[in-house]
């Protein structure tokens, strides 16, 4: 755990200091970019600045979290959850803010006769790369849970371990060889715990996005008001992205280098090769939802 | 196209009958044809800030015009029974009116045309 544990944890810190950074940058310039006459329309500007607002907030949130999760416990066994729980942290804040503007673009006695659909403001292009995270989390959370064993102190899922047969003749002997941590259920436990947690906290902040009331008669109103729903769906689905990258990212790259050095035996290096390249591919969704996660888009608002 | 509806709280029409009113004209009018789709109760009621029964007397109501029907997939959608009718009327008696103007005849004849043929039956 001590050098690959220690390599993600420095990872995360760098990447949230970074996103925190271009976020506060970035961010505050794209929102303003969302222009509209706010002496009419003071809901909206109450809005705007709890849909940037609590996203920041979140982060902050979501980098205590996973710094708390990594260092947490005896054994660490929360850390490769850690990445899920700050996402969830994220995703949470994203809700609260949302709860506290919730009525405030609706304008009492008045309406439009439009259907909003949750599928109207999903990136669709981020929606389909975070399923496919998420493919991949599943995929390698069932196989490592599956091939672990106990560790020397005897500990359930904390160890993956191999035995071979080397040399020829008289000299043949049966050789084993044990990693660990590896990520098994002692770990992958609170990855699924976590997991359920992020999916119940997306989808009801993907839920409360597409359902909070409006004035769908006021052209402008919706114009704005639109934008920042697919800000907000965009942000949750970021956050998602990236506590479902950055768990794959971590049972990955921590399996994988277990199983490269485990044994000389092809079958297990083979799997180890791959866990690496799956790594590589959760890093790359990782950043890239981490990116959509601190420059909120102008929602598409013109 | 923006269709808006508007409930006033000073009126002394309950928001149910307003809501009603508004939706059965905007239908026999055409400006919500045939197959639209009514926002969700629970959707409208929370713009509107009226109790979801609100919003579901009215659609009950206007399901007993004719107007809308409940289906469990698509939900409240828009018959247009009425408004198809209204239309095709509107076209026949256009015409009628157009070939009796050519004929000659003036607004008396006319009108007294159409109580003759429908005194006929």
């Amino acid at each position: 755990m001590a050098v690959s544990g220690l390599f993600s944890l420095v990872l995360l810190s760098l990447t949230v200091v970074m996103a925190l950074a271009a976020a506060l940058l970035l961010g505050r310039r794209r929102a303003r970019s969302l222009a509209f006459d706010e002496s009419v329309y003071p809901g909206l500007r109450s809005l705007r600045r709890a849909t940037i607002g609590w996203r920041v907030i979140g982060m902050v949130a979501g980098a205590v979290v996973a710094v708390g999760a990594v260092s947490f416990g005896h054994l660490r066994p929360y850390a490769f959850a850690a990445p899920l729980l700050a996402a969830t942290a994220v995703v949470a804040a994203i809700v609260v803010g949302q709860r506290s503007v919730y009525k405030a673009a609706r304008v009492r006695g008045s309406a439009g006769i439009e259907h909003r659909r949750l599928r109207d403001y999903l990136p669709a292009a981020l929606t389909r790369w975070v399923a496919c995270l998420l493919a991949l989390l599943l995929t390698a959370v069932l196989f490592s849970t599956l091939a672990a064993s106990p560790d020397d102190m005897g500990r359930a899922g904390r160890a993956v371990a191999a035995s071979w047969t080397q040399g020829d003749g008289a000299a043949e002997g049966v050789f084993g060889s044990l990693r660990s941590p590896y990520p098994g259920s002692f770990y992958t436990l609170w990855v699924g715990i976590a997991l359920v947690l992020l999916l119940v906290a997306t989808g009801i902040g993907l839920g409360m996005t597409a359902r909070r009331p409006r004035n769908g008669a006021d052209p402008e109103l919706v114009r704005v008001d639109d934008a920042l729903r697919r800000i907000t769906a965009e942000g949750i689905v970021a956050g998602l992205g990236v506590g479902v990258g950055g768990a794959a990212f971590a049972v990955l790259l921590v399996g994988g280098m277990d199983l490269v050095q485990l044994a000389p035996v092809p079958l297990v290096t083979a799997a180890g090769v791959v866990s690496l390249l799956g790594a590589v591919v959760a890093l790359v969704g990782l950043i890239g939802a981490g990116v959509i996660l601190l420059v909120p888009r102008d929602g598409g608002a013109r | 196209m923006t269709v808006s509806l508007r409930v006033d709280s000073a009126d002394p029409t309950p928001p149910y009958e307003q809501l009603r009113r508004q939706l059965a004209g905007l239908i026999r009018t055409g400006t919500l044809a045939s197959g639209t789709r009514l926002p969700t109760v629970r959707q409208l009621a929370q713009d509107l800030g009226l109790a979801p029964g609100t919003v579901m007397r009215t659609y009950r109501e206007l399901e007993a015009d004719g107007l809308v029907a409940s289906r469990r997939v698509q939900g409240t959608v828009v018959t247009g029974t009425v408004g198809a009718v209204d239309q095709r009327l509107a076209v026949l008696a256009a015409s009628f009116v157009e070939e009796a103007g050519r004929l000659g005849a003036g607004p008396a004849e006319i009108r007294a045309a159409v109580d003759v043929a429908l005194s006929r039956g």
